[in-house]
């Protein structure tokens, strides 16, 4: 103190002092201010703490909805969904509803594979539980160890709306499960039920770290999970304080004693949170010390002020020592410098004096060295004279090997069969050995001393290689295989190779050069006609390769299948065209023998194939057969022939084959045409020899039915006879116009009638072991068609009919009615429109049709009947007939079953249909005088007899020429003359040219059967007045003369 | 002595008889049928396969193509898959063009011979045992009748006897379509379709749209076998239904040409193995998982 007040009184110190008690106050505050800041460290950790078990519960609680979204949309899956659609249905568990199972199955086993939190699965379990309490769907194949079978009934909740988090307890097991009403329709239809993996929720919430904490999940009153016993709890109170804030659902702290298993005891802070919306607590349990740390808050203040004491006084002494230590300190330095001074100036003269004593020693030595070197010298000297008189001698014995080994090289060079030679160092020869005069022409003396080596070098290449080889002297280089052209003293060139090796003395000193040359003259020649040769070959190559590229092309831009075969058969090469038209690549049939060869085909094959592999004899166009690799057989066309190898053995053979199906088609289809054309040339030359004698029935029928009475039974007859005449001659027509595509006479027609009609000539047609049903409905449409042909399309179909019943008989239902199709009725046949139809069902109980009959029927020509018996048209034409008519028909048949056709026509409005006028009422007639000329006379004579009775006066000839001579005689005997268009000698056309040339005013009726040679427009042009179609009723003659001849002196008979 | 000649002579002609009708098999056999020997030197297995159902599927898989591919490595050949169709699988298979006749044929005529064997649901039916050998049963099957979902034919409820529920599902068949495909399993001759008074359809198209025939109202209803049906109902549920067998329980398999036992016999021991493997049932879990439920008896 008395040191200190010592101190103070000094005025250095004053601002010590007051420094001093600065910083004593300044340290109060810390301490205050430090105890206020640790107090509320304390309570801002325990928020901390309350925030981070809010954070882990919201944690919790956002896996909790996402559980619940995940049952919802489980909840509105497909698969549950079309599993009760089907049970709606009806369907059975035996038969397809149990598959249903399956897709529910499945989506519960996506779900819980593919729900995770890392490796670990969420769900442990999945079941979907009936309306009574059945378990419909598990998940899980079987029950885990220990476990209880679970009254399922009681997770039925149909009231609760909603996926929701639930417990269930069995006394030793806790789980959490989510669940959710499964509604189908809005009704109630059962429970899904999700368990949930404790381990999952666990580590949601696992406090992780070194820290003491520990984290538990409480569940309604039971723990859930945990780490194995935190902090010892079985232990005092600790797991019922645990299970306490667990369940008090609001956010709990509590602070206690826990005893530790090993008796230690601890204090232990707990805090518990609430999982909202779930049945979840979160507790955590950390020692006290971790939230509050193990010092009260006014410990550390308190130490902070002792030391903040023990530190000001500390330093107040250090403070003082170290000013005398500092002053004393600055002397030494200026001591210690001192004495380096000196010592340094020392060292100095030590160092000049060793120097000057080391010098004077050298001298010393010097001195003694030189005199023993004199010494030396001089022994030396002597024995070099000794030396010297030794290798004189051995001189002169190497003088004498010299000579020796020069004579034995002389002889080697000169039998070498090399050029051995040495020159100096311009080149100059030296030495040429004889062998020289043989290679180059030149005597051994004629070069040596005299010619330079450059100047045997061939002129051309001289001064090229003078420079290059004078070059290699100035570099003393050895050569070696040095090819270089010479010139022979006859003027011919010399290739030499040379190798050579420099000549140099002890000073290294160029004194010329030693070699040896090889003539390569001979070898070089090989060599260029060796390259001539290759690149001739070469070129060859080339031109083959190309060449063969060029055959290449054309094979493969061949349309024709290309087959190259080995002598056994086997292909060694295919085309693209081959597999264009059989299907099989060069990959399957190379090195086999191809498989397209029919049965039928092999003996005439194997023929041909022997006469060329031993014969060699080609084959050019043999038509054969084939198969394709998908079984279709084709008509092929051949040619073949044998090639060798370059020695001339038989190689193999080239087939070129060419695909004339198509052509035999054609081929096939033209003959047939010409057919058909033949026949209806055929059919018009009868057609027309036919119409003649149809005209002498019609012409004496109506003769005779004008003769009877009309009450006269045999009127009815002759009615018949004149109807069936009529009918004859349509169908002629019909013929005629199939044969030469005359126009259809298309008209409103009541198929009713005709069919009716159809039935009658079916009747008396078919034998009596077919029965004909027919079921016609009387109200039937019109349709737009030709009677002919729809006669055509009934005899046809019964013709078919018939065929199929022939060996047993049967029945022949033939229906019409009147039908109207909707569009979807409409839309089951292609070709068909909605609308109003005319049915025709034709039906038969004969052997039916397979199905790849049917499907052919109405192709032309196609006919399952023996040869001969059927042309296959009938049917195309029925088809040809009912399209023309804008109809459709369809056909069912089954084998054993029968066959039913059934023919859809168009239906039009209902407008008269004239019927073809019947022969009533009056004949118009005259007196008028007429030429009838017809070179058939019972044609002639009908005409007459009726023209006669129409009251004309008729002259009649058989013969055109006379008929003219008749008319020239007296051309205004005639009103009118009627002529047939074929006849001998000068047809009717013809005529009347000639007879309007004489009279152009004369009136011409032409009577013709259908002659293509003229139209009714054409004979018009002409000038004549009327065509009449044969045969010629009464009614239609009357009626054309009267119409040509005029109104005038009209009287009715 | 007597008798000593006579059975002499029996052991003859018994001898005689036998190389005769061997030789029939061997020389009139068709030329291009092979049996094991002759697939293992050609180096390649010919699978023909028409595509159909799952067995099949036509985009280069399905539980035949599998199972045959593995059947080919196994025997160190190349698998190739060759399409056919029903009307000509048979065909294709034996040389033989054949028309079922009941349960017999008739023989058409010879056409070229493409594969080896056949495997795409072929159901075991008398005629085609006629014509092919199958090898041991390889799937379970039964014919079931479909019908849209709004139709008025309710399902059956089932009595729990086979026999009885086909009665059930044909007393409802009287003027109603129903879509056959001839030929086939499904031929309405083969279980008395007519007879019920059905109006039976032939289908011209293939098996596999005899199910959307009937949800496009081409026909009321349509029979279908169980593993096409177990796919319709997965393709479109709640758009068919199932009324109710028209078959008892019927197995399929794969078929071979007569001339080719080996072949079928390393087949059928193949089969064995792959059902001891596990192989068969995980081909039969991925392309048929629901077939289980229906007959667990078969795959025990």
């Amino acid at each position: 103190m008395r040191s200190l007040l010592a101190l103070v009184r000094t005025r250095g110190d004053v601002a010590a002092v007051v420094a001093g008690v600065f910083v004593i106050g300044y340290i109060c505050l810390l301490v205050g201010v430090n105890y206020l800041s640790q107090a509320e460290l304390q309570e801002s950790a325990l928020e901390q703490l309350r925030q981070d078990m809010k954070k882990r519960a919201t944690t919790v609680n956002y896996f909790c909805s996402e559980r619940k979204n995940d049952l919802k949309n489980l909840a509105e899956s497909r698969a549950i969904s079309a599993f009760f659609e089907n049970k709606a249905l009806g369907m059975s568990m035996e038969y397809g509803l149990r598959s249903s199972l399956l897709g529910i199955s499945e989506t519960f086993d996506r779900l819980l594979a593919n729900r995770k939190i890392g490796e670990d699965r969420i769900y442990t379990r999945i079941v979907f539980i009936d309306t009574r309490g059945r378990l419909l769907v598990d998940s899980q194949l079987e029950r885990q160890k220990g476990e209880h079978e679970l009254d399922w009934e009681t997770f039925l909740a149909p009231e609760k709306l909603g996926a929701a988090i639930i417990d269930i307890h069995d006394g030793r097991w806790s789980k959490v499960m989510v669940s959710i009403p499964y509604l189908f329709k809005n009704q109630y239809a059962g429970q899904i039920l999700a368990w949930i993996s404790p381990k999952t929720v666990y580590n949601l919430v696992e406090a992780k770290g070194s820290s003491k904490r520990h984290v538990c999940v409480v569940c309604a009153k039971h723990l859930l999970s945990s780490p194995a016993d935190p902090a010892d709890m079985q232990y005092g109170p600790g797991l019922s304080i645990l299970i306490d804030l667990g369940s008090a659902r609001i956010v709990k702290t509590h602070r206690f004693e826990q005893v530790k298993k090993d008796g230690s005891r601890v204090d232990m802070f707990a805090m518990g949170i609430p999982v909202k919306d779930t049945p979840l607590s979160l507790v955590t349990l950390l020692p006290v010390s971790e939230v509050f740390g193990h010092m009260a808050p006014w410990h550390l203040p308190l130490a902070m002020g002792v030391l903040a004491i023990i530190i000001l006084g500390g330093t107040a002494v250090a403070f003082r020592i170290n000013t005398q230590k500092l002053i004393l300190h600055a002397k030494l330095e200026e001591t210690s410098k001192r004495e380096q001074e000196v010592e340094e100036k020392n060292q100095k003269l030590e160092k000049e004096i060793s120097i000057r004593k080391r010098a004077e020693e050298a001298l010393c030595k010097a001195h003694d060295e030189l005199e023993s070197r004199v010494v030396e010298r001089t022994d030396e000297l002597l024995r070099a004279n000794e030396k010297l008189k030794m290798e004189i001698e051995e001189r002169k014995r190497a003088e004498v090997a010299l000579k020796e080994s020069e004579e034995r090289f002389k002889q080697i060079a000169a039998n070498a069969e090399e050029f051995i030679w040495e020159t100096d160092s311009h080149g100059l020869y030296t030495y040429a050995s004889p062998i020289v005069e043989k290679i180059l022409g030149y005597k051994p003396g004629e070069i040596v001393g005299k010619k330079h080596f450059y100047e045997l070098f061939h002129p051309e290449d001289r001064e090229r290689l003078k420079k290059a080889a004078l070059e290699a002297f100035a570099r003393k280089e050895f050569f070696r295989e040095f090819l270089n052209r010479n010139i022979h003293k006859n003027g011919d060139s010399v290739w030499l190779s040379t190798s050579g090796v420099p000549l140099v003395d002890r000073e290294g000193r160029l004194l010329g050069y030693r070699g040896a040359d090889i003539d390569i003259t001979e070898r070089r020649r090989a060599a260029v006609a060796l390259q001539e040769s290759e690149e001739e070959y070469r070129k060859l190559y080339e031109e083959s390769k190309k060449a063969e590229e060029v055959y290449r092309s054309l094979i493969h831009s061949s349309a024709d299948a290309i087959v190259i075969y080995d002598m056994e058969g086997r292909a060694k090469y295919t085309s693209p065209a081959f597999t264009q038209t059989f299907g099989w690549t060069m990959d399957e049939v190379e090195g086999k023998k191809i498989p397209f060869l029919p049965d039928s085909e092999k003996e005439a094959t194997m023929a041909l194939i022997n006469d060329l592999t031993e014969n060699g004899k080609p084959c050019h166009a043999f038509e054969t057969k084939r198969y394709t690799n998908d079984g279709i057989l084709l008509d092929i066309s051949i040619s073949a022939s044998r090639y060798d190898d370059h020695e001339g053995i038989p190689a193999g053979m080239l087939v070129i084959l060419r695909d004339i199906s198509e052509r035999k088609k054609l081929e096939a289809q033209l003959q047939q045409a010409q057919k058909m054309e033949a026949i209806g040339t055929l059919a018009g030359g009868i057609a027309h020899d036919f119409n003649n004698i149809l005209a002498a029935i019609i012409g004496y029928a109506e003769i005779a039915s004008l003769q009877v009475a009309e009450d006269d039974k045999a009127k009815e007859s002759l009615k018949e006879v004149l109807k069936a005449g009529r009918r004859a001659r349509d169908l002629v027509k019909q013929i005629l116009s199939f044969s030469r595509k005359g126009e259809e006479g298309r008209k409103p027609v009541h198929v009713n009638l005709i069919v009716k009609e159809a039935l009658k000539l079916l009747r008396a047609s078919l034998p009596t072991t077919i029965e004909i049903r027919q079921n016609i409905e009387s109200d039937i449409g019109v349709v737009e068609a030709d009677p002919t042909q729809i006669h055509q399309v009934l005899m046809n179909l019964g013709a078919n009919a018939y065929y199929a019943m022939s060996d047993e008989g049967g029945i022949l239902e033939v229906n019409l009615s009147e039908i109207h199709l909707d569009s979807r009725s409409a839309s089951r046949y292609s070709d068909l429109d909605p609308g109003k139809y005319v049915k025709l069902t034709v039906s038969d109980t004969g052997y039916g049709m397979t199905p790849e009959v049917l499907e052919r029927i109405f192709e032309p020509y196609f006919t399952t009947k023996e040869k001969g018996t059927g042309t296959g048209m009938g049917l195309a034409v029925v088809h040809g007939i009912v399209k023309g008519c804008g109809g459709s028909i369809i056909v069912e048949s089954e084998p054993g079953k029968g066959t039913v056709f059934h023919v859809y026509l168009p239906r039009i409005e209902r407008e008269e249909v004239k019927a073809e006028p019947e022969a009533t009422g009056p004949l118009p007639t005259g007196h008028e005088r007429i030429l009838f000329v017809d070179d058939e006379l019972p044609l002639v004579e009908i005409g007459k007899q009726i023209l006669e009775r129409l009251g004309y006066e008729v002259t009649t000839r058989t013969s055109s020429i006379e008929a003219l001579e008749l008319f020239k005689a007296k051309p205004d005997r005639f009103d009118l003359v009627i002529t047939d268009m074929t006849m001998p000698n000068m047809t009717g056309d013809r005529l009347a040219k000639e007879l309007m040339k004489i009279r152009p005013d004369i009136p011409v009726i032409l009577c013709t059967g259908f002659s293509e040679r003229i139209t009714e427009e054409k004979a018009k042009e002409m000038g004549i007045r009327a065509f009449a179609m044969k045969p010629i009723v009464i009614r239609d003659l009357a009626n054309t003369v009267r119409e040509v001849l005029g109104d005038p002196a009209l009287s009715k008979v | 002595m007597k008798s000593k000649k006579g059975k002499k002579y029996l052991l003859c002609l018994i001898t005689w008889a036998s190389t005769f009708a061997i030789s029939i098999i061997i020389f009139v056999a068709p030329a291009s049928g092979a049996d094991l020997a002759e697939i293992k030197e050609r180096g390649v297995l010919r699978h023909l396969g028409v595509p159909y159902a799952n067995f099949v599927t036509g985009s280069g898989d399905g539980f035949d193509v599998e199972f045959v591919t593995f059947f080919a490595q196994h025997l160190g050949v190349r698998y190739e898959y060759v399409e056919t169709s029903w009307k000509d699988v048979i065909g294709d298979l034996s040389g033989k063009k054949v028309n079922p006749r009941g349960d017999g044929i008739e023989i058409l005529g010879d056409v070229p011979v493409k594969g080896d064997i056949i495997a795409n649901g072929l159901t075991i039916l008398p005629w085609r045992k006629k014509i092919v050998d199958y090898s041991n049963p390889t799937f379970p099957t039964q014919v079931w009748l479909i019908a849209r979902a709004d139709s008025p034919l309710s399902p059956i409820v089932p009595t729990g006897n086979v026999q009885k529920d086909i009665v059930l599902v044909k007393a409802r068949l009287k003027d109603r379509t129903v879509l056959c495909k001839a030929k086939t399993c499904l031929d309405p001759s083969l279980y008395g379709l007519k007879e019920t008074g059905a109006r039976v359809r032939l289908f011209d198209g293939n098996l596999n749209e005899l199910a959307p025939a009937v949800i496009n109202r081409d026909a009321e209803t349509s029979i279908l076998d169980v593993p096409d049906a177990l796919i319709a109902l997965g393709k479109w549920p709640g758009k068919i239904k199932v009324i109710g067998p028209v078959s008892d329980k019927q197995e399929m398999g794969c078929g071979f040409r007569k001339a080719s036992p080996l072949l079928r016999e390393a087949f059928n021991r193949f089969f064995e193995k792959c059902k001891k493997d596990g192989i068969y049932v995980r081909l039969v879990n991925k392309y048929y998982p629901a077939v289980f439920r229906y007959y667990p008896e078969f795959f025990k």
